[in-house]
């Protein structure tokens, strides 16, 4: 059970470094604009 | 900001004005905004790169995007996160405000004109941004909790006490952010309802959450034997998942209807005595002189100073530049395809593009009275669960059964009545999308629900099947007059009246003073000239001139029949939907008319009331086509009422769907729009009803965890949504999660 007392505080440093991560994305506007990528495979130029 | 003009304010450039460019004086004004914004004083670096949006009204397509990312392609060391964002019509980029005129003069070049853009979309952006903050939080908690939850399950009997409650309070820690922050949509929406004293959905889910976790505390504190801290973070997680992407459709919907929606400059040029001022559209007055360049949105509704070419397509779905003459009136939210000169004559919040917003809402909150009935029927539904679950608690509780509190969380999933409020709401936002970008506006919601059954179309045959602009064929001289007089003195009696036929005298008016003008319901204008009575009279097919009592000369007007006309009778045809003509012109044109079209059931020479009379006398269900000018009554007195309009100002025309251009066929896409429509709703119907049917049982007879009732709620009301969304293609389904012009507009 001693395994406990630090895979605990290494699981909440994960979550808070992928929170803080996906906090920036959406700041740097990574979730803006979803479709114009996604189409421009259709475009024939 | 006053300069002695002689440089450019903003970059220093030889200039006649304060500014050397609108790219100049855009940059300058949305610098100092921010700047103004900050409330700081200190010395601005212009050399520092911000984040600019810029509308680009001419994007249409992934091609347009293309060509504009290459376009900027020799400036990429000066700007960088550049964007293209198709559907929103707009340009992301970071750039310094040394370099933003630079850019815009770049886009102009390349025939995308764009317009900084500032607050309102600002505030819509952050709103979206906590929107998928809230839906990263919700799952991340998710994922967490169920880390401590299943451990605390596989645990059970073998995990020491200090170790279970360790877990359990971590569980607690993390369930109460996510309620808190990812769940407070919810926790609002249920505050706003009980103020309302009324229970919804929202009532419901916070219902269950805060049952969920308050039970899970009052455990956690008492050491008891199970926590449920999982089904409130699968609730919070699942619901708001389909709320979201629930919103980002109707959101998606009502942006085209909006736009109708390029966004509008926050500047226009506007002429003050000498100059062109750049003036903030709020401070524009009626009577300004407005400059707006090539590509540019008509922010007004005005009068032409110059002739220009105009295009009205985000107004009438049809996309062609119009030439409009000196003196014609432009509509709010047209496109300028060359550079204008407008006198306003509406300002912004009256203009037309303001009213068909307004419209466009109004029709959204028309529901058809079944529908209310079927909300009280879901309230009643909706209280009855409530009780079941309290009841199944209690029995289970006293029976001593421990099932008692999942039993009754997932009653209160199941019940949730979300895929039967969204049923119809949803299709209905998605159909008036369809409708905007054809063209059509829809000012009843209820009209559209009863088109589906409609099998009987009648039509009035002036401005509607045949060409809005009639023409002159040939005149006959009865008396002393002079041709040139007689045309000019018809021309001045026709002068602002409504029907289709006064268009064919427009060309010859000289501007002749008149006066005591009147127009008789169902006769012609009179009006006094050089003190003499004048008046037009419809005589058989000829219009006849009087002077007093005396005929002075006779009129011949060609009607041609309306471009499209054939393919709408073919499609009504093919579609079983029967075609009555019903005109006040006389028989015998009204015969030949039919007859060259095939048409059987034509009636001519009826008066207004004949016409109501005929209308009444029928069984089925019927659609009138009028022009919504003179006819308002006869329209009203139809099962559903269509209004041809000519162009966008006739959004005013009074019936339950105004098409906004010429083209008569589209009315075929609207009788399909409605069909498709009904089919969905019931489609909608049977699966909310089926859902219900299924779970009930399942979750009462306690054979479903409270899990598993969440993710069927968040999975029926989603499918209900996405059923829904596929009325915003035109022909057969294709995937329309997200928003994105119809792929048929890609060339």
């Amino acid at each position: 059970m001693n395994s406990l007392l630090f895979l605990l505080p290494i699981s909440a440093l994960l979550v808070v470094v992928a929170l803080r991560a996906f906090w920036w994305a959406v700041h740097n506007e990574q979730f803006e604009n979803l479709d114009t990528a996604a189409k421009s495979v259709l475009d024939d130029e | 900001m006053k300069a002695l003009a002689s440089c450019c304010v903003h970059c220093g450039a030889p200039s006649t004005s304060a500014f050397c460019c609108t790219g100049c004086e855009a940059a300058a004004s949305l610098l100092s905004a921010v700047a103004s914004g900050a409330g700081s004083a200190r010395a601005r670096d212009t050399s520092v790169r911000q984040a600019v949006v810029l509308a680009v009204p001419t994007i249409s397509c992934g091609a347009c995007a293309a060509a504009i990312e290459r376009a900027l392609m020799p400036l990429a060391s000066e700007l960088d996160a550049l964007q293209v964002e198709v559907a929103k019509r707009q340009v992301r980029l970071r750039v310094s405000e040394s370099n933003l005129p630079l850019v815009m003069q770049t886009l102009a070049n390349a025939g995308h004109p764009a317009t900084p853009i500032g607050a309102a979309a600002k505030d819509e952006r952050s709103a979206e941004r906590s929107e998928w903050l809230r839906l990263g939080v919700a799952w991340f908690a998710l994922m967490q909790g169920m880390m401590f939850t299943e451990a605390l399950y596989w645990g059970q009997g073998e995990m020491e006490l200090p170790v279970r409650d360790g877990f359990r309070w971590l569980a607690f820690l993390i369930t109460s952010i996510s309620i808190a922050y990812a769940g407070s949509p919810f926790l609002r929406g249920a505050m706003g309802e009980l103020g309302a004293r009324r229970i919804g959905m929202d009532f419901l889910i916070s219902i269950s959450v805060l049952l969920a976790y308050g039970v899970s505390v009052l455990e956690t504190f008492r050491g008891g034997d199970v926590v449920y801290y999982d089904a409130a973070l699968m609730f919070v997680a699942f619901l708001l998942t389909a709320r979201t992407i629930e919103a980002r459709a109707t959101r998606s919907a009502r942006r085209r209807i909006e736009a109708l929606s390029a966004p509008l400059p926050e500047t226009v040029m506007r002429w003050r005595q000498t100059e062109w001022i750049a003036t903030p559209l709020a401070a524009i007055r009626i009577g300004d002189e407005l400059h707006l360049d090539a590509g540019a949105v008509v922010p007004v509704d005005g009068l032409l100073v110059m002739a220009a070419e105009v295009d009205e397509s985000s107004l009438t779905g049809e996309a062609h530049a119009i030439f409009q003459p000196a003196g014609a009136r432009i509509y709010a939210g047209s496109r300028a395809v060359t550079a204008l000169r407008v006198r306003v004559s509406e300002v912004v919040e009256r203009s037309t593009r303001a009213q068909l917003a307004r419209i466009a809402a109004e029709a959204l909150a028309d529901r058809p009275p079944w529908l209310a009935a079927g909300e009280r029927y879901a309230g009643v539904f909706t209280v009855t669960m409530l009780g079941l679950a309290i009841a199944s608690f209690a029995l289970l509780s006293l029976s001593g059964s421990d099932r008692g509190l999942p039993t009754a969380l997932a009653v209160l999933a199941a019940s949730c009545p979300c895929a039967f409020a969204l049923a119809l709401p949803a299709a209905l936002a998605a159909a008036q999308s369809s409708l905007a970008g054809a063209g059509m506006l829809l000012k009843r919601g209820s009209a559209l629900a009863a088109l589906a059954d409609v099998h009987l179309l009648c039509s009035d045959k002036t401005g509607t099947l045949t060409a809005a602009r009639s023409t002159l064929r040939d005149v006959q001289l009865v008396a002393d007059v002079p041709r040139e007089r007689v045309l000019a003195i018809a021309a001045a009696l026709e002068r602002d009246v409504t029907h289709p036929l006064a268009e064919a005298f427009a060309p010859y008016d000289q501007h002749i003073e008149r006066h005591d003008h009147s127009v008789a319901l169902g006769a012609g204008p009179s009006a006094l000239i050089d003190g003499q009575r004048w008046s037009l009279q419809a005589h058989r097919e000829r219009v006849a001139l009087f002077r007093g009592e005396q005929p002075v000369a006779q009129f011949v007007i060609d009607d041609p029949e309306r471009p499209g006309v054939r393919s709408l009778l073919q499609g009504c045809a093919d579609r079983g939907i029967e075609v009555a003509l019903l005109s006040g012109d006389a028989p015998s044109r009204v015969a030949e008319f039919a007859a060259g079209l095939g048409l059987r059931n034509a009636h001519g020479g009826l008066k207004p009331q004949d016409k109501l009379a005929w209308l009444r006398a029928q069984s089925v269900s019927t659609v009138m086509l009028g022009d919504g000018l003179n006819d308002a009554p006869v329209l009203a007195a139809a099962t559903v009422s269509v209004a041809m309009g000519q162009g966008a100002g006739d959004a005013h025309r009074a019936a339950d769907v105004v098409l906004l251009g010429s083209d008569v066929t589209k009315l075929l896409f609207l009788f399909d729009l409605a069909r498709r429509l009904k089919r969905i709703v019931h489609q909608n119907y049977a699966w909310a009803l089926g859902y219900h049917a299924l779970m009930l049982p399942l979750a009462l007879s306690g054979a479903m965890p409270p899990w598993a009732a969440a993710i069927g709620m968040a999975a029926s009301s989603l499918i209900v949504t996405l059923n829904a969304l596929r009325l915003r293609s035109p022909g057969q389904s294709n995937s329309i999660l997200f928003d994105h012009p119809p792929l048929s507009t890609v060339r």
